[in-house]
């Protein structure tokens, strides 16, 4: 026989289960990792029907800070993250009668981090770099950001919900190097780039390893 | 006219009003880009001998882990039920008490995130089961009490559901008036 009291609970708990039915997955949002950098993993991309390969191999120091390897396709690639962001270490250098000349070199900021639907975030370099000692080039690399969407994503890999929808619009403003793009990046929570739209052009994550 | 009708069934009936603050502490993988919290609220109790019925209301702005203009804020309405254990008595008062209390509660949260002038909003149920020590004098009750809160998310994804559980800790302190 329940008592009055044990009744109680149970009508509280009945209640407590009628609500779990829903839920917007915010606490699920909030606490992914949406750009985990673990070394070990591994993420493979189809691109325009070539294989494109990225996975995280290690640690190393770049100008003066830490930074996590990334190759992609073979080719290094240096990022750093904490709670409020990621960036990646950007070099444009600009080759002018068999000669070198660096006109940006940096950790330009990528994503904003935490990802919350409507956040914009905004970025710009500017410097003037002499070239050939008399060629005055001006650089300007600036990115707008904005997060617009969470959305179910499905990819040969599998379907991965609660993405957050990226665009980005990227100028960058260098002598013979200037050049403008727009793109769309779908980053799933636990495993990071998943799709990619930039125009014509696709990425899509065909598998994945996440490392430990 | 209200205040007439109201009064004398508070009087009559048990029902109690109160505040607590608090501290939410953030786990299940929150806790690493967010910082605890403090919690504010308020209950309106109704105590029949040693069972009690309990609505609260309380808010928590969790902060990000960093110098940022992003917010977390919850706001939770529940219901509870809770039963005291009565330890001891004054000798002098028949009123006054103490003991331990066992509570279950199931609610709903309201949760906004904001970064900048960026928000989102959402909901999620949750279930709490709390135990504390109360101390009853008279018309007045303070109480401090530890509690387990789960929250609960669910939505299809494909032919399956995923489900997320995300675990938090709260430990708070309360003043109440018992009519």
């Amino acid at each position: 026989m329940c008592s009055s009291a044990c009744r109680r609970l149970l009508l509280v708990l009945a209640a407590g289960a009628l609500l779990a039915g829903c839920g917007d997955m915010m606490f699920y949002r909030a606490k992914s990792d949406y750009f985990p950098l673990i070394p070990g993993s591994r993420w493979t991309y189809d691109v325009g029907g070539n294989t494109a390969i990225d996975s995280v191999v290690g640690d190393s120091v770049v100008d003066g800070r830490t930074c996590v390897v990334v190759l992609r396709d073979y080719a290094p690639e240096y990022w750093t993250k904490d709670v409020a962001g990621v960036t990646q270490h950007t070099s444009l250098i600009l080759n002018r009668g068999g000669q070198d000349f660096v006109l940006e070199q940096e950790y330009r900021p990528i994503y904003a981090l935490p990802f919350v639907l409507g956040a914009t975030w905004h970025s710009t370099y500017r410097d003037t770099v002499v070239v050939q000692g008399t060629d005055t080039v001006p650089v300007r690399d600036s990115i707008d950001c904005r997060v617009t969407a969470v959305d179910d994503i499905g990819t040969p890999a599998g379907t991965f919900v609660q993405c957050y929808r990226v665009e980005t619009h990227r100028e960058v403003e260098a002598a013979e190097l200037s050049y403008t793009t727009d793109y769309y990046e779908w980053l799933a929570p636990g495993v990071g780039l998943v799709k990619r739209v930039a125009g014509t052009d696709s990425l899509v994550l065909t598998d994945y390893h996440t490392g430990r | 006219m209200l205040p007439l009708v109201l009064v004398p069934l508070l009087v009559s009936a048990g029902f109690e009003v109160g505040g607590r603050i608090g501290v939410v502490f953030p786990a299940s993988g929150l806790e690493t880009t967010h910082d605890a919290a403090a919690l504010f609220g308020a209950n309106l109790g109704y105590e029949a001998g040693l069972n009690r019925l309990t609505l609260a209301y309380a808010y928590s702005g969790l902060q990000a882990r960093q110098a940022s203009p992003y917010r977390f804020d919850l706001h939770d309405l529940s219901l509870g039920y809770g039963r005291e254990f009565v330890l001891g008595r004054a000798l002098s008062r028949a009123d006054s008490y103490w003991g331990f209390e066992a509570s279950a509660s199931a609610g709903l949260g309201l949760l906004g995130r904001t970064f900048n002038s960026a928000r989102e909003t959402g909901k999620a149920p949750y279930g709490a089961l709390a135990v504390g020590f109360f101390q009853r004098q008279g018309h007045s009750r303070v109480m401090v009490a530890l509690d387990n809160v789960v929250f609960s998310e669910s939505r299809p994804a494909g032919n399956t559901s995923s489900v997320s559980l995300t675990y938090m800790l709260a430990i708070k302190g309360g003043v109440a008036y018992v009519f």
